[in-house]
């Protein structure tokens, strides 16, 4: 048996990283008409908002409160819709389709004649593609803050820029965890494209990417908090918008890391039976 | 010991079966039929190091199960076998450090983006030491000539171009065994003589164990001394190739062309009789009969052209499948 240092089993994740990433570079044109997809849902939720939040019958001043509705001012929501919509677009998954792929059309066999993990490379893969697209969403959200800023008067701390960073990262794998999840279903239903988007949305409503969670009732936002979903979209957002208390936004990223565990088992476990399968089945 | 053991492998599918119409997949729905089909019958060989053996048989027959099983992509049903003294289908990070495998119809190369990189990722995946790789893949694309395609997108390149980057890029990490499913499917001539010259060239210098299947029988005639032809599962033949062409040798293919046409019986009057296509009519003659057969058909029937041919290597190899005896009369 040969020893191998662990740099050495480390550098082809960085190279699956650096694929990953060189990859997303490619398809860039792709990723900007994704995030033009993002701007009608946002002037649709704007303008919903903006409805509701009006003076006069049916608005917001009619039901009592008069300038918040589900704990959130007009601009605090626009903030929130705004910054939902984009980060739920900055974690959106799509290798879920590639493993389902992989899996249907046996394209997995390749994975397994080599010394790599399979799972390993999937992630690195994912999170390179994701870096490369987070610095060109950097710019695009900086100038949807400026804009905020000027036109609802949001303000913007650097505690909550670093806190959002740090929450970015965790949505980026615990979504990763997530959708790995759901795509390895396909090791035992073969036609799972439509699924795939309905639980997209499910978990994206699910993850405060639609409306704040608060939207949902007492009841309907506690259990939903004690979901991992909302660190993938709603947290990181709230950490952004400087709803969460400095204290808090230690403990949420410390609440959502401690997630990072059950879901990596059930991902593994899911893995090791779906891969039992394949092997046993072949394709 | 070879460096291939294989002791009575078997691979069972199992599936359902389903009539045709609506009546029938609404009873599917509460009862179906589990069938299995034996993709692989308890096939067993061995073999050393260095050789070359090519595997072939009609579609279905079993040879990529039986290459699945042995890279470890599949489990058997029941049977054993060995590879470089590991059980295959553990998939012992060992094991996959030695083989390799290329299957002509699924690419492992990376589509979006030029082949180099895919090799890069290779040479991480293998943890190969950076000279070496280097080395190796001069070699290789000098051998090939794709020096001028390394840094194209690979959906760009043609289809023999792919190829040759597959194959560079399951050969990076120099394994000792090689399994080569279909590695010249869809090529032009020049492109599988390339890759076949490669092929050769890899298991002269290095001594390569290379198991490979394929529908061009010229492959298999210029690569490889043995062969192991399966057909349904089980092996029919497994020996020299030039066995099988021996025994066909015997006998010649007579195509006469007829310039009027004449009824079956008279044609299948004479012996060997094949059948009738359009105007021409194919005989199956022994080879030391056929100057008499030629003469008497010519006198015998309005024959326009006359062609004497050798039974070609496919025919025999299908004789074998069927359990024929490929020198019968």
């Amino acid at each position: 048996m040969t020893e191998v240092s662990p740099s050495r089993a480390a550098r082809k994740y960085l190279r699956s990283l650096s694929l990953g990433l060189r990859g997303a570079l490619e398809y860039r044109i792709n990723f900007l008409f994704s995030l033009l997809g993002a701007v009608s849902p946002v002037i649709i939720q704007t303008a919903l908002w903006t409805c509701l939040y009006a003076p006069g019958p049916g608005g917001a001043s009619a039901t009592g409160s008069a300038d918040t509705l589900f704990g959130y001012t007009y601009a605090q929501m626009l903030g929130y819709t705004v910054i939902a919509n984009i980060v739920s677009r900055l974690v959106r998954t799509g290798f879920e389709y590639d493993l389902n792929n992989d899996i249907r059309s046996g394209g997995l066999d390749r994975f397994l004649v080599k010394p790599i993990d399979y799972f390993g490379f999937r992630m690195a893969q994912f999170i390179g593609a994701k870096s490369a697209e987070a610095v060109f969403m950097g710019a695009v959200l900086a100038a949807c803050l400026a804009v905020l800023a000027a036109v609802a008067g949001l303000g913007l701390s650097a505690l909550a820029v670093v806190g959002f960073v740090l929450a970015l990262a965790l949505a980026f794998v615990l979504n990763f965890l997530i959708f790995w999840c759901v795509g390895l279903l396909g090791f035992w239903l073969t036609e799972i494209g439509f699924l795939f988007e309905a639980v997209r949305i499910v978990i994206i409503t699910a993850s405060g990417g639609i409306f704040p969670l608060s939207v949902f009732g007492e009841r309907g936002e506690a259990i939903l908090r004690a979901l991992p979903f909302r660190f993938t979209i709603q947290f990181p957002t709230e950490v952004l918008c400087g709803r969460v208390a400095p204290g808090d936004v230690a403990l949420g990223l410390c609440v959502g890391a401690l997630w990072i565990l059950p879901l990596a088992a059930l991902a593994r476990a899911v893995w090791a039976v779906g891969l039992r399968r394949f092997v046993a089945v072949g394709s | 010991m070879g460096v291939i053991e294989v002791e009575g492998l078997t691979r069972h599918f199992s599936y359902y079966e389903k009539a045709e119409g609506l009546g029938a997949s609404l009873r599917n729905l509460f009862s179906r039929k589990k069938l299995v089909r034996e993709a692989v019958r308890g096939v067993s060989f061995s073999v050393e190091r260095g050789e070359m053996v090519g595997f072939l048989g009609p579609n279905g027959a079993g040879k990529t199960t039986t290459l699945k099983m042995l890279s470890g992509i599949m489990h058997p049903t029941s049977g054993s076998a060995l590879v470089l003294g590991h059980v295959p289908w553990m998939r012992r990070k060992e094991f996959r450090m030695r083989i390799s495998i290329v299957m002509g119809q699924r690419s492992q190369l990376w589509p979006d983006l030029p082949a180099i990189e895919s090799f890069a990722l290779n040479r991480e995946i293998y943890e190969l030491d950076r000279k070496k790789y280097d080395r190796t893949l001069g070699e290789f694309v000098e051998l090939f000539g794709v020096a001028d395609f390394l840094n194209v997108q690979v959906r760009r390149l043609s289809l023999g171009e792919r190829m040759k980057m597959e194959i560079i890029a399951a050969l990076l990490h120099e394994p000792e065994v090689l399994f080569l499913d279909e590695p010249t499917i869809g090529l032009d001539l020049l492109s599988q003589r390339a890759i076949r010259d490669l092929i050769r060239t890899l298991n002269e210098r290095r001594g390569t164990t290379v198991m490979l299947t394929s529908h061009y029988l010229s492959d298999i005639e210029e690569l490889c001394e043995r062969v192991i032809l399966i057909n349904n599962g089980s092996i029919v033949y497994d020996g020299a190739l030039v066995g099988v062409n021996a025994a066909l040798a015997e006998r010649k293919v007579v195509r006469l062309v007829l310039s009027e046409s004449v009824a079956l019986g008279t044609l299948e009057a004479y012996g060997g009789f094949r059948g009738l296509e359009g105007a021409t009519a194919t005989f199956d003659v022994a080879r030391s009969t056929v100057r008499d057969f030629s003469r008497r058909v010519l006198g015998e029937l309005p024959v326009a052209d006359l062609t004497i041919e050798e039974v070609p290597l496919e025919e025999g190899i299908a004789r074998l499948y069927r359990g024929e005896d490929a020198g019968r009369d």
